[in-house]
């Protein structure tokens, strides 16, 4: 069974339901409540695209951490059902259902006793007596987790109006049916454990295989053989098993970590802290049996004796940060939530629950620069603490006919750096933009004031309307009075652009010139003015 | 530190070169630096940064920066504190980044390890009314401390025909500047002196 609370990023932050709301993530809004989907905000817009579909739209920071430490009070809700509850990721959690099932009623009996004390929790969160609509707790049960996480997705994406059906139960030995029809795009959702799924669901549907039955009908063999691994695991979840066969394999028991805690941890900063060293430890240990795990138990003894204890799950392995980030989210749920334990934390375990072979990830090319690109974003972002918002920037590119033009600065705070498929192109960048100088490009941006530049006899150099120019440059006189003699030329280069703009209209003629001191400059008039554009310096 | 006409062209060259290798550049206080002559260079742009105006804190920003950010290129302001400099050589010393200064003021406040300078450039293609700036070649002069006492000059390219820092043909130059033909040659002896050499000192100009 898989219980998703929808739109949790929003829940969290306990924004009144009725106000219009969007968490954004490196300026692209990630979740949206109703009431901002009326006004037709879908998560994957700008930032700014979703303002202007609704002005007085409220916008959040993306936090996981206030998102992990909320839900903290759901999951434990659920521990009146089963004590085996493993949380997926802030929002969405799991539990095996062949036991409760049976004690509760059966599936569809449990389904919505589990869906309306999750809709009271999400209720309390809000601080209001009943969960508004939109944000009911959305449950789904399947033989396999990838079956059930899309059975309770299509709950909670189904438009806003859902409110006869918390849950939807496919019965046992049927999730292949209930998949069959299902788009093959569904493969590239968080649920299913495929690396590169963007890539694979592209190419499936290019070659006609438009459903999840279509996939499953093909032989297994044949998939792995031309997908490779994220093929035959493509099949095995379109089949409705689980992304791999249960691996009965014991995990090994010397991996468990223990650290007392002493002074007891009332804090979770000071906690956090151990469970970061930890985390490293469990790693490294895991890493020499050449083991990864994709489920952790987080465990914590407090100074009173309660115990307290708490699975995370992943689909793909977690690297040690993963697991560092899931404890601290847990250790932070359990010391501020409602019921907080009444003494500090003494000793904290981690253990592995789940271990797989670590068959490796074949990083892309530069993909060893991602802890580069970690760390280099960290010192920006510190930077830009010092500075202002606004101070640090990144190069995008954007096409251009001006010198400097065609690669624009983006402020940071707009650009995810950790992003691998990070781009700087624009959709303009591609275009041709005829009329641009051609390379070399001066290094420099006009950083010298020019008085005029004049011919052989001391008149200044004019071009008129229709390009022809005046006579020979010879001389060019700075402001201050110097002067440097024109040692050769080219030009002019005549540019008229937005002329249907009178606001950006701009008509000027470049020129470059190579002076008796050596240095070459990019020189242009305009409206009888000369300028000096840049310096090859 | 980059001395001369052609100083930040030099700083580009260098700085691609490390760049292509997927080491971050970062450029502070150059706001006037031109982006299209950077990529020109082969600078990767999903590598760079710009942090345009450092203000009074450019000591914080670039101490910052150091150990994090592999390349920076900076033009240093005419007056930083002597415990500044301090702190900086420190960090430089322990994190293996490697500053590129460009020289604005009238002195630098730094002391590198190696100082390029430039004074001679020649451009080909432009003529009289025609044509149009296609390679420019220069004379660095390479000096510096330690392996980089002696000083040298190189004869390179800058941009070459191919739009790169090209070496120049060396049979007529001098055999002894065939051991620094190239600029990426001098990018790899900058990083290998950043890392290398431990007695780095800053001295502040107050």
């Amino acid at each position: 069974m898989v219980v998703i609370a929808p739109h949790w990023p929003l829940a969290a932050a306990a924004v009144t339901p009725g106000i219009p709301a969007v968490v954004v993530r490196a300026n692209r809004v990630i979740a949206a409540n109703p009431a901002a989907r009326l006004h037709h905000v879908e998560p994957g817009m700008r930032r700014r695209e979703s303002q202007g579909r609704c002005p007085q739209l409220e916008v959040l920071e993306h936090d996981p951490d206030r998102d992990a430490r909320r839900f903290e009070s759901v999951v434990s809700a659920l521990e009146q059902f089963t004590p085996r509850v493993e949380i997926l990721g802030p929002g969405r959690c799991s539990f095996p259902t062949r036991g409760p099932s049976r004690y509760f009623g059966g599936d569809t009996s449990l389904g919505e006793q589990v869906a309306s004390v999750v809709d009271s929790e999400i209720a309390h969160v809000f601080g209001e007596s009943d969960c508004p609509p939109g944000f009911r707790a959305c449950v789904g049960v399947a033989d396999g987790l990838f079956a059930a996480s899309l059975a309770a997705e299509i709950l909670s994406s189904a438009p806003s109006g859902r409110s006869d059906r918390s849950h939807l139960v496919v019965p046992a030995n049927t999730s292949n049916k209930f998949l069959a029809p299902m788009p093959v795009s569904a493969l590239r959702r968080w649920s299913a454990p495929i690396d590169d799924g963007e890539h694979l669901v592209d190419l499936l549907w290019r070659l006609g295989l438009r459903t999840l039955g279509d996939v499953a009908s093909l032989p297994a063999s044949d998939m792995l053989a031309r997908f490779g691994t994220d093929g035959a695991r493509a099949h095995r979840l379109a089949s409705g098993h689980d992304e791999r066969p249960p691996d009965t394999r014991p995990v090994p028991p010397e991996s468990t970590i223990e650290t007392e805690l002493d002074p007891p941890a009332e804090r979770v900063d000071t906690a956090s802290f151990v469970a970061k060293t930890m985390a490293d430890e469990m790693h490294a240990r895991l890493a020499r049996d050449g083991l990864a795990c994709t489920r952790i138990i987080v465990e914590a003894i407090t100074g009173a004796g309660e115990s307290l204890s708490r699975t995370w799950r992943h689909e793909g392995a977690l690297s040690a940060n993963d697991v560092a980030d899931r404890m601290r989210w847990q250790l932070d749920g359990w010391l501020s939530s409602r019921h907080k334990p009444t003494s500090g934390i003494t000793l904290l375990r981690l253990a592995p629950d789940e271990v797989v072979a670590d068959v490796g990830r074949q990083l892309g090319f530069w993909g060893g620069q991602a802890l580069e690109t970690e760390r280099a974003a960290r010192a920006l972002a510190r930077v830009q603490g010092l500075l202002g918002p606004d101070a640090v920037s990144l190069p995008e590119r954007r096409g251009g006919r001006g010198l400097g033009e065609a690669i624009g600065k983006v402020p940071l705070p707009f650009v995810d750096l950790n992003d691998p498929d990070r781009k700087v192109d624009s959709p303009s960048a591609d275009a041709p933009w005829p009329g641009r100088l051609p390379a070399p490009s001066p290094a420099v941006l006009g950083c010298r004031s020019v008085a005029e530049v004049v011919d052989a006899n001391g008149e200044m150099v004019s071009v008129s309307g229709r390009g022809d120019l005046s006579a020979d440059p010879a001389v060019v006189v700075w402001s201050d009075g110097s002067k440097s003699a024109v040692v050769s030329w080219a030009g002019p280069w005549p540019l008229d652009e937005k002329w249907w703009e009178p606001q950006q209209h701009r008509r000027l003629a470049r020129f470059q010139v190579v002076l008796s001191d050596g240095g070459a400059h990019v020189m242009s008039i305009s409206n009888r003015r000369w300028q000096h554009e840049g310096e090859y310096q | 530190m980059l001395d001369g006409v052609v100083a930040t062209s030099l700083a580009l060259g260098l700085a691609s070169r490390a760049s292509v290798e997927g080491s971050w550049v970062a450029f502070v206080g150059l706001d006037l630096l031109c982006l299209p002559t950077a990529e020109e260079f082969g600078l990767d742009l999903t590598h760079v940064a710009l942090v345009d105006d450092p203000g009074d804190q450019w000591a914080n920003v670039m101490s910052t920066l150091v150990g994090a950010i592999d390349v920076v290129v900076t033009s240093t302001p005419e007056r930083i504190r002597a415990r500044d400099g301090r702190r900086l050589a420190a960090r430089l010393r322990e994190r293996g980044s490697v500053i590129i200064e460009l020289k604005c003021g009238p002195r630098s406040a730094m002391q590198g390890d190696v100082v390029l300078s430039v004074d001679r450039q020649r451009w080909y293609g432009l003529g009289w009314g025609h044509g149009c700036l296609r390679s420019r070649r220069v004379t660095v002069n390479v000096s510096g401390r330690g392996a980089a006492s002696m000083s040298r000059a190189v004869d390179l390219l800058l941009p070459g025909d191919s739009g790169r820092p090209e070496a120049v043909e060396q049979a007529a130059a001098p055999e002894v500047f065939q051991t620094y033909d190239t600029v990426a040659d001098v990018a790899d002896l900058t990083a290998r002196l950043a890392t290398k050499v431990a007695a780095r000192t800053v001295e502040a100009g107050a």
